[in-house]
């Protein structure tokens, strides 16, 4: 049963300032019922109260109180009451009943502080109801189950028996550790172990046994002992109002984790961060944060620290997605209320991890309940959302199902727009995940998800593309010290492309790409100092890089398709945390990659050391099934370390190296579904980089406020480009568009966070460039004269701003501001006459920035009531996207309008654009 | 063997419905003009040079780059020069910039021309050796009236053309359009100045003449019209739309004559020239392309990281002459608008007293801008009026757009 503890009492009184607990009051009560006591101080000082109003009936106060401090104060009114009262920082007073609220784990069990009176045991009476009880402990004893442990049995001399047992998270049954269990009336008592078991000693007959701690609601049970027994006891989880301390457990990460340059995205809290078109979204979420950038609306993908979209490997439960992004970048395609947590690596990536040179984003699902239904929905303007949990087999295994879909279309076909009225956009998500608890030992998880968009824009095309993704985990138990996890995933992006117009060039043109990967990950604890990691990875990739076949009898286009490609990537890697002293921890990972482009597939050969063109073609190869064709193989060393200053303060710095074998080719500043992955071979070499950070990190005021600063400086060589003009679909000969050079990116991220009180959120600038270098020695293969210029997402001014204010327990107001330096662009800057046409020549490449970005959203949630017994728990969410109205470039080119060359931007949602959602949670 | 990259027109088709991708995002977005200041822009030798297979004196234009809004610059004095394996063939400058062949010629298959240009300050510049492109004819020009993808209702040159040896492949599309203008306000009387002596100002009448009531005015094409069939089964022009015309447009008004070229250019020359396109070429906010400087096959000799724009291309040319009536699509009224606002004036003769000279409407007949449309009536709506009514010249008088000489290809 769940007790909820606390009962927000007084809505009406908001506003509540930082508190001076030391300040002095005064009161005076005669014989004042304590709930109106409560009420008068609630009044008078700034202090709310929270409690269940039946615990104050029939206690009076009389008195008169002089001077005191406020915890004083409480001293005298609680004094003779079974009530114990806990002061929160921001003010709230949390009135329990028996036991305390503490705020430090877990020594003060030991004390003899838990202690109620009033229970009377007789012993060895156990036929009949044996207690005798005041009637203010009604509510709680009634509940206590009897258990009788061994037979009595005569002769027996022994006073004493030990109770020996496990602890176990009803939930999702881990083991419920550092659990006091004490004693009813007696002083001694025991905590239970990492792995929830306990022993303690018993006297003979009746017993009553606490278990509490403040992860799980507190239980009692009235053991009956005549002999040594075992007790098995599942807790229930126990967070409603003690949210912040359980998080202050878990906020000093920041600064003891080993690795810089790591950041957890918590999705239940990211609800609060402003939506643009009522859709919670994950990665904006994490664009928010310093060192990760967007293009801006409508882009899809990412800039981490100065590098290209393609350099970030997103894995959904370990299976990667090659375009997680909806209706060209505007919705993110993974569904926030399937997601439990985010995991960001832009700065030390783990040795496990590889094969893109900028970041994991580690995505993880949520575990479906293993104990009753769960669901969650929500209805936007522009796409609805549910996710549903179903226990499959009570307390083993659950199945996770959710769907996201869009009724655009059903907007499109309604708007009074001859030319919208044609066409179509629509899209869906839908992802299932089952967990499985095959026993203490083993482990099952199965994820598959699928996501699909779909355009039609004219009645003669027709767009769209799908990301798939399955995965199979099984983690499995040696003993403390040892596990291991087998990981298959096979992922797979696909386009495709639909044309059906009135010439002769009606066309189907497609591109699929299909990853199938196989991990093996073992830890191995060894003493107390190392944790170690080690394993392997082995993919293989199938790309077909495109068809085009004629659609319909008339057309006369030529079926063709581009031969497919293979490839085998491979790692072994193996890493060490080593706790070197205390204050001092090191982990340092080492992966060995290989990579090899496979027949069956054909391979153009060009002479060295001219610009491979038409003119230093020498022959296309063919490759025989499973005939290497080109292989390379990179070690990648990946070293973070953290000194402890002191607790709350440290230093972190790490060295980290990384290869990438796939690359996406995009002409585009931003990625758009219709670019194409290309596999290394013998003519496009593997992209690599270097990084290398440096971070301070402080928690202050108990872990309320986190700082960190953070610089790094990163050197990638081999990164792609394109020459002038490229065309990159469907061309058989993509070696002759693409340049490789030099990338230089250095940057300095500093956050400010506010982890928890009515007002949080965070902080963050960036200074950073990203730079690239083209040079060659012929003029063709030249950029800018062979210098460092900047790339297309060299951004030096990042700020962003997220806050959270928190007006009552129901309302809140969100807001989400940011700032950025204007991408850099090409610009025309003259013209000039050919064959009677205008055209126009243009800047160095990247030479001009088109105008800073900036715009704020504000967003306003309401919560339904928290009533215990309702059904579910329901949200609205309102927010405004821009609402400055910002007009935002979001790319700038050029036209000739009627032969005058003309620059013209465009922008995306240029107005402030409202949004509500009802979101249900049950 | 040379790596074909046929492929790479797919592009082009995508791009269309790439930009009406945007117009549906224009539910939410924008497009607007956009000012990029501290520009400064590089003074190259731009070199437009193409020979074709069409016995004539051959063309070379050497202009230089511009800022926009300014008119290009020529390049003069300059030496040009075809060699060929049948031997060198000399330019000479008959306007600024423009550059006859000497004589003559036709391109010739089979042979390697290269273009040498020396520039009056002694830089040479010489192309990649060209040769001729196959040969092919324009089956048929179909003008018909049809509604375009914009939604507009007007007339489209649909071009076919089929090359059996499937090697032409790279086409590009020019026209010239010479089209009758009638003044809608022709009147067969003139307005003059009788006497501009102050202070006797005064004005009368004459005859006008019946020539300044129809001419023929001839434009050439200003967008670059390419067409491939490389990614087809065959080399098959079908329905190419080489130019629309919209029922607004006043060229149309009466009888309508094109002459459309077809080009046959090399894979890289129309590439070149695609790229210009795309350049600039609506769309292309979504579809990006990767702005910059491209390099052609005309390298400086004299400093080779000078740049220079241009492709010299030797292309085979066929062209065909179409004509229409208004009439064959449209009933006879209304007529698309006039290019000009024929709107009525009635200005007064002015007697200036103080600096002692005729002005009004003296100076208004004098300077041409305005001319003769009936006499004043008496509407009480003008405020001062003179003696006449006035309508800007080119409702009057066609000769302000075009000639009254009935070109030689003319057919009614």
């Amino acid at each position: 049963m769940k007790k909820f503890l606390l009962v927000l009492f007084v809505l009406g009184s908001l506003v509540v300032k930082a508190q001076d607990i030391n300040k002095r009051v005064s009161f005076n009560f005669n014989e004042t019922s304590l709930y109106d006591a409560i009420i008068k101080i609630e009044n008078q000082t700034d202090y709310q109260f929270y409690f269940i109003e039946t615990w104050l009936q029939e206690y009076k106060v009389t008195g008169t109180y002089d001077n005191l401090s406020f915890p004083e104060l409480l001293d005298e009114v609680f004094n003779n009451t079974l009530l114990n009262y806990y002061i929160t920082q921001d003010g709230k007073v949390i009135l329990t009943k028996y036991n305390r609220i503490y705020d430090e784990l877990p020594n003060t069990f030991f004390e003899p502080e838990i202690v109620t009176n009033t229970i009377t045991l007789a012993p060895k009476e156990e036929s009949e109801d044996p207690i005798f009880y005041n009637k203010n402990t009604a509510q709680t004893i009634s509940e206590i189950q009897t258990v009788r442990i061994g037979k009595e049995k005569e002769n027996v001399k022994q006073n004493a028996f030990i109770l020996q047992g496990k602890l176990a998270n009803a939930k999702n049954g881990y083991p419920a550790a550092n659990v006091a269990i004490t004693i009813e009336g007696r002083r001694s008592g025991t905590v239970s172990k990492e792995d929830g078991s306990f022993s303690i000693k018993l006297a003979k007959g009746h017993n009553l046994v606490k278990f509490q701690s403040l992860e799980f609601q507190d239980i009692s049970k009235r053991v009956i002992i005549y002999n040594n027994g075992t007790l098995n006891v599942d807790l229930i989880e126990a967070l409603e109002g003690l949210d912040e301390v359980l998080l202050r457990g878990n906020v000093n990460k920041a600064v003891k984790d080993a690795p810089a340059g790591v950041t957890k995205i918590d999705v239940e809290k990211s609800k609060n961060v402003p939506l643009v078109l009522g859709e919670r979204d994950i990665f904006k979420v994490a664009a928010s944060l310093p060192g990760i950038a967007t293009a801006g609306e409508g882009a899809n993908g990412f800039n981490v620290r100065g590098g290209k979209t393609d350099q970030n490997l997103i894995l959904l439960d370990d299976g990667v997605i090659y375009n997680p992004a909806h209706f060209f970048g505007i919705f993110s395609a993974i569904n926030p209320f399937s997601t439990e947590e985010v995991t960001i690596y832009k700065g030390h990536v783990p040795a496990e991890y590889g094969g893109r040179l900028s970041s994991v984003f580690d995505i993880l699902t949520k575990d479906a309940s293993v104990d009753k239904i769960k669901g969650e929905a929500s209805i936007g303007l522009v796409t609805s959302n549910a996710v549903v949990e179903v226990p499959i087999v009570k307390e083993k295994s659950g199945l996770l199902i959710g769907g996201r879909t869009t009724y655009s279309d059903l907007i499109l076909q309604n708007l009074d727009n001859e030319e919208l009225e044609k066409s179509s956009a629509s899209f869906y998500d839908v992802i299932a995940k089952y967990n499985h608890k095959i026993n203490d030992k083993n482990n099952l998880k199965v994820t598959a998800y699928y996501s699909k968009d779909k355009f039609s824009i004219t009645s003669d095309s027709l767009f769209g593309y799908s990301n798939r993704m399955a995965s199979i985990k099984w983690r499995h138990i040696f003993n403390d010290e040892n596990t291991a996890s087998v990981l298959l995933t096979n992922s797979q992006y696909k386009f495709d492309i639909e044309f059906d117009g009135q010439t002769n060039r009606n066309f189907e043109l497609g591109y699929t790409l299909n990853e199938t990967a196989l991990k093996l990950i073992f830890n191995k604890k060894f003493n107390t100092k190392h944790l170690f990691k080690y394993g392997l990875e082995l993919k293989r990739y199938d790309i077909s890089p495109g068809f085009i076949r004629p659609l319909g009898t008339n057309s006369q286009v030529e079926s063709r398709t581009i031969a497919d490609e293979q490839a085998l990537e491979g790692a072994l890697f193996l890493s060490d945390i080593f706790k070197v002293t205390k204050d001092l921890q090191i982990e340092a990972g080492l992966r060995y990659s290989f990579f090899s482009a496979v027949g069956e597939a054909s391979q153009n050969i060009y002479e060295d050391g001219i610009p491979k063109s038409d003119d230093s073609f020498i022959e296309t190869r063919t490759y025989g099934s499973g005939e290497s064709i080109k292989t390379y193989g990179n070690p990648e060393f990946r070293i973070a370390g953290r000194y402890l200053f002191t607790p709350s303060f440290s230093v972190k710095g790490g060295v980290n190296t990384s290869a990438q074998y796939i690359h996406r080719l995009s002409s585009n500043t931003t990625a758009s579904p219709i670019d194409t992955w290309k596999l290394s071979d013998a003519n496009i070499k593997p992209q690599r980089a270097v990084q290398y950070s440096l971070g301070l990190f402080k928690n202050l005021n108990e872990n309320m406020y986190e700082v960190s600063l953070e610089g790094y400086y990163k050197k990638s060589n081999d990164i792609l480009d394109y020459k002038v003009g490229a065309q990159l679909l469907l061309n058989e000969a993509l070696e002759q568009e693409v340049l490789q050079g030099d990338g230089k990116a250095y940057g300095v991220e500093f956050l400010l966070k506010k982890t928890y009180g009515k007002f949080n959120g965070w902080i963050g600038y960036t200074y950073a460039r990203s730079l690239l270098k083209l040079d060659s020695d012929f003029a063709e293969e030249r950029v800018n004269n062979g210098e460092y210029f900047s790339s297309n997402y060299d951004r030096p001014h990042d700020f962003s701003f997220v806050g959270n204010f928190k007006l009552t327990e129901r309302f809140s107001f969100s807001s989400n501001f940011v700032y950025q330096t204007g991408r850099p662009v090409t610009v025309a800057t003259g013209s000039f006459i050919i064959n009677d046409v205008e055209a126009v020549t243009f800047s160095d490449r990247n030479e001009f920035r088109i105008p800073d970005y900036y715009r704020l959203d504000l967003g306003f949630n309401v919560e339904g009531n928290h009533k215990k017994n309702k059904l579910a728990h329901s949200f609205w969410t309102i927010s405004v996207y821009n609402v400055l109205g910002r007009n935002n470039p979001y790319s700038v080119f050029f036209v000739n309008e009627g032969g005058e060359i003309k620059a013209k931007q465009t922008s995306i949602f240029t107005v402030p654009v409202p949004s509500i959602s009802y979101n249900l949670k049950f | 063997m040379r790596v074909e990259n046929i492929f790479k027109q797919v592009v082009s088709f995508i791009k269309p419905f790439c930009a009406l991708f945007f117009s549906f995002m224009s539910l939410l977005s924008c497009t607007s003009d956009i000012e990029f200041e501290n520009q400064t822009f590089e003074d190259v030798l731009v070199i437009d040079a193409t020979i074709t297979n069409e016995f004539q004196r051959q063309e070379v234009r050497l202009t230089r780059t511009y800022a926009f809004g300014e008119e290009p610059s020529f390049e003069t004095d300059a030496m040009v020069k075809v060699l060929s394996n049948d031997g060198d063939i000399l330019f000479e400058e008959t306007e600024p910039g423009i550059y006859l062949s000497i004589s003559a010629f036709k391109a010739e298959p089979n042979v390697d021309y290269q273009l040498l240009v020396i520039t009056k300050n002694n830089r040479s510049y010489s192309s990649t050796n060209q040769s001729l492109t196959t040969e092919t004819q324009i089956d048929n020009i179909r003008v018909d009236r049809i509604v375009n993808d914009d939604n507009v209702d007007g007339v489209a040159f649909l071009v076919d053309s089929f090359d059996p040896t499937n090697t032409a492949k790279f086409y590009k599309y020019e026209f010239i359009e010479t089209f009758k203008v009638i003044a809608p306000m022709w009147v067969d009387e003139d307005a003059i100045v009788v006497s501009d002596v102050y202070p006797n100002c005064d004005v009368g009448l004459v005859p006008r003449s019946e020539d300044l009531k129809v001419c023929y005015r001839t434009e050439v094409s200003n967008q670059f019209n390419l067409a491939t069939t490389a990614t087809l089964t065959e080399d098959r022009v079908e329905g190419h739309m080489a130019h629309f015309l919209s029922n607004k447009n006043y060229k149309m008004s009466h009888r309508y004559s094109m002459l459309l070229k077809q080009f046959v250019l090399s894979s890289e020359g129309y590439e070149y020239l695609e790229n210009l396109n795309r350049f600039t070429a609506e769309g292309s906010a979504f579809s990006q392309v990767q702005t910059g400087f491209l390099v052609g096959n005309i390298k400086s000799d004299t400093n080779v990281s000078e740049k220079v724009i241009g492709y010299f291309e030797v292309a085979s040319v066929d062209s065909q002459r179409v004509f229409f009536n208004y009439t064959d699509f449209y009933p006879p009224t209304p007529l698309p608008p006039y290019i000009e606002d024929c709107f009525i004036s009635a200005p007064p003769i002015k007697v200036d007293s103080q600096r002692e000279i005729c002005s009004g409407l003296i100076n208004i007949i004098n300077n041409g801008e305005l001319i003769f449309f009936k006499e004043y009536n008496g509407d009480p709506v003008f405020v001062d009026p003179g003696p006449y009514y006035l309508v800007p010249r080119a409702c009057g008088d066609c000769t302000a757009l075009g000639t009254n000489i009935i070109p030689d290809f003319w057919i009614e």
